[in-house]
């Protein structure tokens, strides 16, 4: 094999080779290696006679903390017979230029530091150079969350930056057995990732599974969770995943004690939690907040929501065109009477009228917020109001297919699913009746019932039964007895996830020994 | 296949929606007390045909196909073609009856080997996802019957209500009959062997016995309201119940019967599913080197369904006709097997 030539480190290969002696030879390396870059920083200065050099990325450090932190007292130092080795040595051991300091030996190391807005030091004579984490890239502020609303709760959600995130988790568990690890992900872009459990709750196999997945991966680049999610899911071809995404600290907080895994990205405020239930679509954090009667209330609505949200239009299409006697003979006179006048088969109607809402939504959330406002009024009104004008579109079938819609804003975890299931169903309605919509609707719970992530079943805790879950999945008791009841996830009936997890760990070993 | 997750729950459920499933397509009803005393013998027959199958479950680890492979050699591999057979069969049959019953009573526009297809189609994916994914749907399936049988109640209250019980006459209980009628439920109990019997150990064995009670329960729950609600029609009715929840919910004003329609659907999709699922397992057994069994046990049931309807050949008349089958296969089987274990134990 060829031996790699270390001595002249550029862009492709810099990894492992160690840092020069001299300061001149650094400062042609670092640039050698970012192709001197018009954002890299070089601030030579002399202490007591000894060359050193400051090295930052342009805004990715503050530049007062930069000044106020590292050069001023650089420049106040004062040795008697300084040599870079001893001047080095005082820096290392006297000094505290930021709470974030390590030594680099390497190019690499450095390299990846310098990119995490580090301020790099280094001394003519010695091989080896100071980090100073004092990063000052713009961020944007916490925020509240976008996509998880809720009317009492916190309203702090995650934002892009995963240290601030994590920030965000350990305020609001103050405890020692909360762990994150962080690390870089991918080899090209180097994107930070922290790994987030509670080491008494979590199965230590499932933890080490979800790290060894990262490790391997080999994405050029990671800029949102959902570049990483199929490499954290089973890998079976389901509709519905066994992982779930969160915006929001105190949500990440509550799964995290119940012994999940939480993955944060930097450069994505959406976090994702493994492993997810489908009953935890329906549930939100609200209903801790209110009264019991209430929450249990609101989540039935949710379930009633993603029925209509799924079936509603595909039943009426079948209960119309294959079942008229079902509804009541006064409504289906009215029905029959709004139906005259549309030109189109009620099958197509729902379809267009359906295929018509999903383009003024994609509309919507692509254009700038000033602009979607009027797509909203242009879509909603005036194209609604003309089709059913025009007699393209009957008025009930715009009312059922609105019903669905709204329904399906209900439970936004699940918008996907349900616009994917919404539209088979009106085709298989149109077509084969209630017999069509029942044959979909035994696949799709045939598609939740052998999703499964880690050995946990996404169906769990209904199915595979567990009485003990039942307090807050069909109902939710008050705190008082819901407290008492706390368990953590891999304690669901059915889940043996330390073997899953194990078994998968072993897998990815033997493929990436292959 | 995994078998790992098998609740007692789920092994209840399931042997129960069987023992509704083969009551309402296989057996004739035609006369109340008759029936109620022939099921009633059947199920006996059927609890003491489960006990070298319990015992055998006690260690838990594998299925009876695989545990047929492993110490019967050649001659196992030959009986899981049979438990194949047997599985698929029954399938078949399931998945033609209810597709004559949808294209004839509910969705007359529809060509049954169009919905022998349709449904097939779906079962077949079931049957690819494996045992415990329709064991899991066990849950859902049990509330669907609670709606069942609630809207077959509000449909029918006044019938059952002016039903004079009086007219029912209980006949001596007779083995023989007992054996005819055990044969259908006799396959649903063959069918759970191959689920109950892996990994469960004694939560299921314990489930297998409360689903056995339950399928007494539903069965004779089933025979009476049928007989209540249809009367004299029964006799002319080739699908008893369906008929009558459909006579029931449109002739009231709860006028639901889609609803119930959609439900029994998945139920006996659910059913299908699972023969299909056990019946790959089984073959996979016999020939090892098989891959995507499920998918084999689904389109082999759909070929026998299309074929059983096209060529008039009912594949599974052997097994309905003659106790022989279900016996061997559900307690001789499992006995031996037994009788293998222990004498290699001593």
């Amino acid at each position: 094999m060829k031996k790699k030539d270390t001595r002249n480190p550029n862009e492709y290969n810099f990894e492992n080779v160690p840092v020069e002696i001299g300061l001149d030879e650094n400062i042609r390396n670092i640039k050698n290696i970012l192709g001197n870059t018009s954002d890299l920083l070089i601030s030579p200065i002399t202490i007591c006679g000894t060359k050193a050099a400051v090295i930052c990325f342009e805004g990715m450090v503050s530049g007062l903390s930069t000044a106020h932190m590292v050069i001023n007292p650089l420049m106040n130092i004062n040795i008697e017979d300084c040599t870079g080795k001893k001047l080095f040595s005082h820096i290392r051991d006297n000094m505290i230029l930021s709470v974030d300091t390590a030594v680099s030996e390497e190019y690499g190391d450095i390299i990846r530091r310098l990119m995490s807005g580090f301020a790099v030091i280094f001394v003519d004579g010695e091989a080896k150079a100071i980090c100073c984490g004092i990063q000052g890239y713009d961020k944007r502020g916490v925020d509240e969350p976008s996509s998880e609303g809720n009317i009492r709760g916190s309203h702090e959600g995650f934002v892009e930056t995963v240290r601030t995130n994590m920030s965000l988790v350990r305020r609001r568990m103050k405890t020692p057995l909360l762990r994150f690890e962080l690390f870089p992900v991918s080899p090209r872009s180097n994107t930070d990732v922290i790994v987030c459990y509670m080491s008494d709750r979590v199965p230590p196999a499932l933890v080490k599974s979800i790290k060894k997945k990262l490790k391997d991966l080999k994405l050029e680049t990671i800029l949102g969770s959902g570049y990483i999610e199929p490499f954290l899911d089973s890998g079976k071809p389901s509709v519905f995943s066994g992982l779930s995404i969160t915006e929001r600290p105190d949500v990440m907080c509550a799964k995290l004690l119940e012994g999940r895994v939480g993955v944060m990205i930097e450069g994505t405020p959406f976090a994702i939690v493994i492993p997810a239930l489908f009953t935890e679509h329906f549930q939100t954090l609200d209903d801790y907040n209110f009264r019991p009667f209430y929450a249990v209330f609101l989540r039935y609505i949710r379930y009633i929501a993603f029925f209509l949200a799924v079936f509603f239009p595909g039943i009426y299409v079948a209960a119309a065109l294959f079942h008229p006697e079902m509804f009541n003979s006064r409504l289906l006179l009215n029905l029959a009477a709004a139906q005259e006048a549309a030109p189109l088969n009620l099958m197509w109607e729902a379809l267009i009228t359906l295929i018509f809402y999903e383009i003024i939504r994609e509309a919507g959330v692509r254009l700038p917020q000033s602009v979607g406002g009027a797509v909203s009024i242009v879509g909603g009104l005036i194209i609604g109001d003309a089709a059913v004008s025009a007699g393209i579109i009957s008025n009930p079938m715009l009312l059922v297919c609105a019903i669905s819609v709204t329904a399906s804003f209900v439970i936004p975890s699940l918008d996907q699913q349900v616009t994917l299931f919404r539209l088979a169903a009106v085709v298989i309605g149109g077509f084969s009746g209630l017999f069509g919509i029942a044959l979909l609707s035994a696949l799709m719970l045939a598609n939740i019932c052998a999703a499964e992530n880690y050995g946990l079943p996404v169906m769990a805790p209904i199915s595979p039964f567990s009485p003990k879950a039942m307090g807050d999945v069909a109902v939710r008791l008050g705190f008082k007895r819901l407290g008492k009841r706390g368990f953590t996830i891999e304690q669901l009936n059915g889940a043996d996830m330390e073997t899953a997890a194990e078994n998968e760990l072993k897998n990815n070993i033997e493929v990436s020994d292959k | 296949m995994k078998l790992g997750y098998i609740g007692r729950g789920q092994t209840a459920v399931m042997l129960t929606l069987f023992g509704v499933i083969f009551c309402v397509l296989n057996t004739s009803l035609s006369d109340m007390g008759t029936s109620l005393a022939d099921i009633s013998v059947s199920v006996m027959l059927l609890a003491v045909m489960l006990i070298p199958l319990a015992i055998l479950s006690m260690s838990g680890e594998k299925s009876v196909p695989e545990l047929c492979t492993q110490h019967l050699g050649f001659i196992g591999r030959v009986v899981n073609i049979l438990f194949f057979i047997y599985f698929i069969t029954a399938a078949a049959n399931i998945l033609k009856r209810f597709s004559e019953f949808v294209s004839e009573r509910y969705l007359p526009e529809a060509n049954a080997a169009v919905c022998i297809i349709m449904l097939g189609a779906v079962c077949i994916y079931i049957a690819h996802t494996g045992v415990e994914t329709v064991c899991r749907m066990s849950t859902v399936l049990l509330f669907m019957l609670c709606a069942l049988s609630v809207i077959f109640l509000l449909g029918a209250w006044k019938d059952i209500l002016a039903f004079d019980c009086n007219s029912v006459t209980f006949p001596k209980l007779s083995l023989q009959r007992g054996l005819g009628g055990l044969l259908p439920i006799g396959a649903t109990g063959c069918t759970c062997l191959c689920v109950m019997c892996g990994g469960m150990g004694r939560r299921t064995r314990g489930g297998a016995y409360v689903g056995i009670a339950a399928m007494l329960a539903a069965a004779a729950l089933i025979t009476a309201a049928v007989y209540m609600t249809l009367g004299g029609y029964i006799s002319v009715s080739e699908y008893p119940l369906a008929d009558s929840v459909i006579y029931a919910a449109r002739e009231r004003t709860f006028r639901n019967d889609g609803l119930f329609f959609s439900l029994w659907t998945v139920m006996c999709a659910a059913v299908i599913s699972l023969l299909c699922a056990c019946g790959g397992h089984s073959i996979k057994q016999a020939i090892p080197i098989i891959k995507g069994e499920g998918l084999i046990g689904g389109i082999t049931a759909v070929i026998c369904a299309l074929t059983e309807m096209y060529f008039g050949i009912t594949f599974c008349k052997m097994i309905y006709e003659n106790p022989l089958p279900p016996i061997i296969l559900t307690a001789a089987v499992p006995l031996i097997l037994l009788m293998f274990k222990k004498g290699k134990s001593r």
